[in-house]
């Protein structure tokens, strides 16, 4: 195969890996922020519950989207782990402190204890999406990149208005995301607020959606300039305007699952159309944009592309297949047990 | 399932640390180094022997965690049920473990050290200058100026037969190699010698344990008992001592005499960052850490529930 067909490849495959990440993590974010708002223990407890049998599987999708990047695109990985290295730290430290509120918090009795893990869980969730989501701002707009290939700012570069903006559409899209899931998998009073909460939450998000959208365009007009014939540019955009449209017409309906499978589209539309402004970029440089890292001249050798390109190949659709059976074998409402979380 | 993910990903781990030992399947072009041969980097010398040491590290540190959770259940009551069945299969497991660990996955480790690694294996068995009949030294003292052994006890010829197979086998020695291009002695010595000293433990109070039980007089014997209640931590430590070996071994290189240590530190990070970054995760994994050891002890205390034993 050749050299730019591969590097396309893996630039379509980092961002698929992303999308998988956004929409399987996403939602249990979402939950891990609503947890906070869960009304009684049985609440606490049926939320934490819902994304039990998922939530770990689901976020093995940002190590592999990590690794994608470390092996296809090695230069972009140290400029971007290293120059995001502070905000990388507080996102594990939210991601340990997450893992552990789920085997940690049932196992004593005592209200504080299990408070403490309630937070662990939500603020932990909340911090990982805003983090994530200014991380995939600073991305879209560019960040200072060096003639060396280096990150040339501070921990305080990356909070800049735009990024941050990102962040808290992120936040926003996860809690809608999050509980259309609550409502699929709970019922009664929990389920009641929690199609209210999707329905407000739908309306906060497309607000936001719009704003930051205008903002991309009028400061970042550099994005666009070759997107009229990208094809998956279009594809990812009437996605998101479809998807949008839909929910809250299905959460009408009360086509639950209808609605949280929209809610995912427009999760993957919205990367989609990120992704393919940025094409051939990597991480746009704010200093000079001959200075971007891009997919064709920061990857990895032909023939590592190519092993890269074959495991994938054999390892994806066994990744997905598992995915499948776990997500059948506990689909229908949630359900406590005497061992669980 | 979960043995076969976690002994995948362990293997995947044990590569990368393995090519960082002894690279192999690339080559340098303009100062990087490109994959041209996948499984000779995959395969390369030390993946296999680290692998297969590292694996049996694990099931030494399982033999030893389920043998001191059953001495506690019989230490209360010799006749427990379950406490018996645990202790069996982990007498057993751990003997077999302990004893394939020193041979041939130990012996096969070290070989390969001896032969892609010199600088590493002269630092670890305390080799300062080149010797035929090179011995292996059981004890001693290492001091720094000038690098010598004090207080040396040895037997001579046995490293060089254990190594290549033959006693007159000359084994390169410290003074062979650059100043600037050898680990530091101390902490290599030190921390191989005393895993060495755990894993002649470990057979030990297997094997003792393997003798009672088959005398069916274990349960009685309250000090070897107490000997393995006490040796839970011990297969942790000798693995950490292990892992200092190797690690501190492989210095001054990121990549084996292709990227020095030095040379691979960030630009963008600061050492203060790292130094925060270090102390935050030391921090959080030491509350885990004890409230992991907290619920494992209420766990144990509670007992096996009726149906699982």
């Amino acid at each position: 195969m050749e050299l730019e067909l591969l590097q396309t490849i893996w630039f379509g495959l980092v961002t698929i890996l992303f999308i998988g990440y956004a929409v399987m993590d996403g939602f249990d974010l979402g939950v891990g922020m609503l947890h906070l708002f869960a009304r009684s223990e049985e609440e606490k407890r049926l939320t934490m519950n819902s994304v039990g049998p998922f939530w770990d599987g689901n976020e093995v999708w940002l190590i592999a989207a990590g690794g994608a990047v470390f092996a296809a695109f090695a230069p972009v990985y140290a400029a971007i782990w290293s120059g995001f290295y502070v905000a990388l730290i507080l996102l594990l430290v939210a991601l340990l402190a997450r893992a552990v509120a789920f085997d940690y918090r049932a196992k004593v009795e005592r209200a504080r204890w299990r408070q403490f893990f309630d937070w662990c869980f939500g603020a932990g969730s909340g911090l990982i999406a805003l983090l994530l989501g200014v991380a995939f701002g600073n991305i879209l707009h560019g960040i200072p990149i060096d003639a060396r290939g280096e990150f040339a700012g501070t921990f305080w570069t990356l909070l800049n208005p735009y990024a941050v903006l990102i962040g808290i559409l992120t936040v926003l899209l996860f809690t809608l995301h999050g509980a259309l899931w609550l409502a699929l998998k709970c019922e009664g009073d929990l389920q009641a607020r929690m199609i209210l909460t999707a329905h407000r939450m739908w309306i906060v998000v497309t607000a936001v959606y719009m704003i930051a959208s205008v903002i991309t365009v009028v400061t970042n007009r550099g994005l666009f300039t070759d997107v009229d014939g990208n094809m998956f540019w279009w594809i990812s955009l009437l996605a998101v305007i479809f998807a949008m449209a839909f929910i809250p017409v299905l959460i009408v309906k009360r086509r639950l699952l209808l609605s949280f499978i929209a809610s995912s589209i427009m999760i993957a539309g919205m990367i989609g159309v990120a992704a393919a402004s940025l094409f051939p970029m990597l991480v746009p440089s704010t200093i000079d944009p001959a200075q971007s890292l891009t997919a064709f001249a920061h990857s990895s050798s032909r023939y590592t592309l190519m092993v890269i390109f074959w495991i994938a190949l054999i390892g994806m659709p066994i990744a997905i297949l598992w995915k499948v059976i776990l997500y059948v074998s506990f689909r229908g409402k949630t359900v406590l047990t005497k061992d669980s979380y | 399932m979960v043995a076969l993910g976690a002994t995948i990903s362990a293997f995947w781990i044990l590569v990368a640390n393995s090519w960082q030992q002894t690279p192999a399947g690339h080559i340098v072009v303009n100062g990087r180094a490109e994959l041209v041969d996948f499984w000779a980097a995959v395969f390369n010398p030390s993946t296999l022997p680290r692998f297969f040491h590292t694996l049996t590290a694990t099931l030494i540190a399982g033999a030893f965690f389920v043998a001191g959770i059953a001495t506690y259940y019989l230490l209360k009551n010799s006749s427990h049920l379950f406490g018996r069945k645990a202790m069996k299969l982990a007498v057993i497991l751990g003997l077999f473990a302990s004893v394939i660990q020193v041979f041939p996955f130990g012996h096969w480790h070290g070989q390969q050290v001896a032969a892609t690694q010199p600088e590493k294996f002269a630092a670890i068995m305390g080799i300062y200058s080149t010797e035929t009949k090179a011995p292996v030294v059981l004890f001693a003292v290492p001091v720094d100026k000038p690098p010598e052994l004090k207080a040396r006890i040895q037997i001579p010829g046995l490293l060089s037969w254990l190594a290549f197979g033959d006693v007159n086998a000359p084994i390169k020695g410290l003074d062979e190699f650059h100043r600037d291009e050898v680990p530091p002695l101390f902490l290599t010595f030190v921390s191989y010698h005393n895993m060495v000293v755990l894993g002649m433990w470990f057979i030990l109070v297997m094997g003792l344990a393997a003798f009672f039980l088959w005398k069916d007089t274990l349960w009685e014997r309250n000090w070897l008992l107490k000997a393995l209640l006490w040796s839970i931590p011990l297969p942790v430590l000798a693995s950490q001592l292990g892992w200092i070996a190797a690690e501190v071994g492989r210095q001054p290189w990121t990549v084996y005499r292709l990227l020095r240590t030095e040379h691979s530190v960030s630009v963008t990070v600061s050492a203060e960052t790292v130094l925060f970054a270090i102390i935050v995760f030391f921090v959080i994994y030491a509350a885990m850490g004890f409230t992991y050891l907290y619920l494992v002890a209420k766990k144990v205390k509670q007992g096996p529930e009726p149906t699982g034993a």
